[in-house]
């Protein structure tokens, strides 16, 4: 295994949020964490990213992974600074800017917008832009930094259901061509499914399951972690299609 | 491509050179007010004059206007400069680090301790073996440094978010205007009037020694102000998202406000309180070049110090024969620059 991380319980007051888990990853990789709503899911990403007390031991290949290297990106985002796009997304390589913007750095920011189709928006203001577009900007702002380890709360919360499948396809193509390992809490079981390759199942705080997505989302499961009753397809593709009723 | 089919490089490359454009010209209008400044003043200098007596240096042969250059004006437009610049910097800096449009050194009580330290070594002076015009300076920069560990005090016990600062700030502007009304409650006639003098912030009280201490510390702050340009900017994009591009966000804060706290103190306890300098500089300046901090700080600071060496010329100029004190013109144009910046200028959006 490539990315080995153990993360400590978490508790708030006499409550434990998250029990401890020891996370396992390949190169390459995007994992979904799912799980209902306050099953620990932004708490296991944020203990992951080391936004939660302290970094928890975090190892690339048996050596430890550099904070440079982690790209986290928060659920809750609101901007209403005067920034261009393109300079919001400059600022994604903030350690290495100097006073002068260097050409590396410009020709990454430009070719990340590219990417995303999101070239047009560069001279816009943050503040003129939808909450999508803001989401995909930030999207942009973590790959900029060419990250090892992308931890993505809900990075698709905010999009229509076109910008949600090009997003997801272009992270899938990115942790494959960047050998990174995207970890991303995901709503949508369908959507986490199709794209992830393992999905890490939460419930109460506890990793209930792990694994591939037809062996983890059995009607059982669903019924008892979200409390109701679905119905299992299997897509075009061989993945499941989650209906709820 | 964008609409007018200038890549998104390119397109930024021309918005630089336009901010750098703004600065310069916000620059240029600061020499265009410092010669104004120099030749305006209740004895009168004709350009011509104001020349051979700059060139002729301290020294020259004309000592009246060697001494009306040198001793009075010179001083007085420097400290005009430096303390305008010193609040803007400052202001841009609070406001940045608060995510509040309104806090600058004044309303977060900075001025306020700075003004009680005056009036308590006025109303007691003599106590200290220091003569009364280094001991008042000394006392309103220890009573400003004194505010400020009051309010980093809080933020190293509670976590330096914004509301905990700026609710630490108005609890220490409240509590240094109270010292303040007591201090002028038990002093005769004669002592208030000097306090109240002192508080009015004016220029007057400038001297070349004030100019080496407040320039110094500007000289000593600026380059680590800037240093955080891009971690400034970096947290206009929010606390959360700031955090994620790892951003030590609370140790960055403190820092600022360590900074803002001896700007502030080198700017005050020469000139007393001049209030709106620190809040209106900062709008200018973002509404001039963006939220993009290699700009807006140096902005910020030409702009508080245009703002206050227009105030000294217009002091000068109003009654003539009498010096207006600056802190008495920036409070009265503050309020209607505040309205026209608040209704005139887009407040935000990249410029």
């Amino acid at each position: 295994m490539t990315l080995h991380a153990s993360l400590p319980a978490v508790r708030k007051g006499r409550r434990t949020i998250l029990h401890p888990l020891e996370l396992t990853a390949e190169p390459g990789q995007m994992l979904g964490v799912i799980g209902p709503n306050g099953a620990g899911k932004s708490t296991l990403l944020r203990s992951l990213a080391g936004a939660e007390g302290p970094r928890p031991p975090t190892t690339w290949q048996g050596a430890p992974l550099p904070a440079r290297r982690i790209a986290y990106m928060p659920q809750a985002f609101q901007i209403s600074a005067g920034l261009t796009v393109l300079e919001c997304v400059l600022l994604g390589r903030r350690e290495t800017l100097g006073w002068h913007v260097l050409p590396a750095d410009m020709a990454e920011a430009e070719a990340v917008l590219h990417r995303l189709g999101l070239s047009d928006l560069a001279p816009r203001g943050m503040d003129t832009l939808s909450g999508g577009q803001q989401q995909m900007v930030l999207l942009a702002q973590r790959l900029v930094r060419a990250p090892l380890l992308m931890v993505l709360d809900e990075p698709t919360s905010a999009l229509d259901l076109h910008h949600q499948l090009a997003i997801l396809r272009h992270l899938v193509g990115y942790a494959r061509s960047a050998r990174a390992v995207i970890v991303l809490a995901l709503h949508d079981l369908t959507l986490a499914a199709r794209f992830c390759d393992r999905l890490w199942l939460l419930h109460q705080g506890a990793l209930v399951d792990s694994g591939p997505a037809a062996r983890v989302l059995t009607a059982r499961a669903i019924g008892q972690c979200w409390q109701v009753a679905p119905e299992i397809l299997t897509g075009r593709d061989g993945h499941p299609v989650i209906v709820p009723h | 491509m964008t609409s007018v089919g200038l890549t998104p490089g390119a397109a930024y490359a021309r918005r630089i050179r336009r901010r750098g454009a703004a600065v310069l010209a916000a620059a240029l209008a600061l020499v265009a007010l410092l010669i104004a400044d120099l030749v305006t003043g209740p004895s009168g200098m004709p350009l011509a004059e104001l020349n051979r007596a700059l060139w002729a240096g301290p020294g020259g042969e004309d000592r009246a206007a060697a001494a009306i250059l040198w001793q009075i004006r010179m001083p007085q437009t420097i400290m005009a400069t430096l303390v305008g610049a010193s609040l803007g910097l400052a202001g841009l800096m609070m406001q940045t680090i608060l995510a509040n449009p309104l806090a600058s050194p004044f309303t977060l009580g900075f001025s306020a301790a700075a003004g009680f330290g005056a009036a308590l070594s006025i109303l007691f002076g003599g106590l200290s073996p220091l003569p009364q015009w280094v001991e008042t300076p000394l006392a309103a920069f220890a009573m400003t440094l004194l505010s400020t560990g009051l309010i980093y005090l809080v933020a190293r016990l509670k976590g330096a978010q914004p509301e905990v600062l700026v609710l630490a700030g108005i609890a220490v502007l409240f509590f240094f205007q109270a010292l303040q009304s007591l201090v002028q409650f038990m002093a005769s006639p004669e002592v208030l009037q000097q306090i109240v003098f002192w508080l009015f912030g004016s220029l007057l009280k400038a001297s070349w020694t004030s100019v080496q201490v407040a320039g110094a510390i500007l000289a000593l702050c600026l380059p680590l102000v800037l240093r955080d340009a891009w971690n400034l900017t970096a947290l206009r994009t929010g606390d959360a998202n700031a955090a994620a591009l790892g951003l030590d966000v609370n140790r960055l804060r403190r820092r600022a406000f360590l900074l803002v706290a001896a700007l502030t103190a080198g700017a005050v306890s020469f000139t007393g309180t001049i209030g709106f300098v620190g809040l209106i500089a900062p709008h200018v300046a973002r509404a001039a070049v963006g939220e993009d901090h290699r700009f807006a700080l140096p902005m910020a600071a030409l702009t508080g110090a245009v703002i206050l060496v227009a105030a000294s010329v217009l002091g000068k100029l109003i009654s003539p024969g009498a010096v207006i004190p600056v802190g008495i013109i920036t409070a009265v144009a503050g309020i209607p620059m505040l309205l026209a910046v608040l209704l005139t200028l887009k407040p935000a959006g990249p410029r």
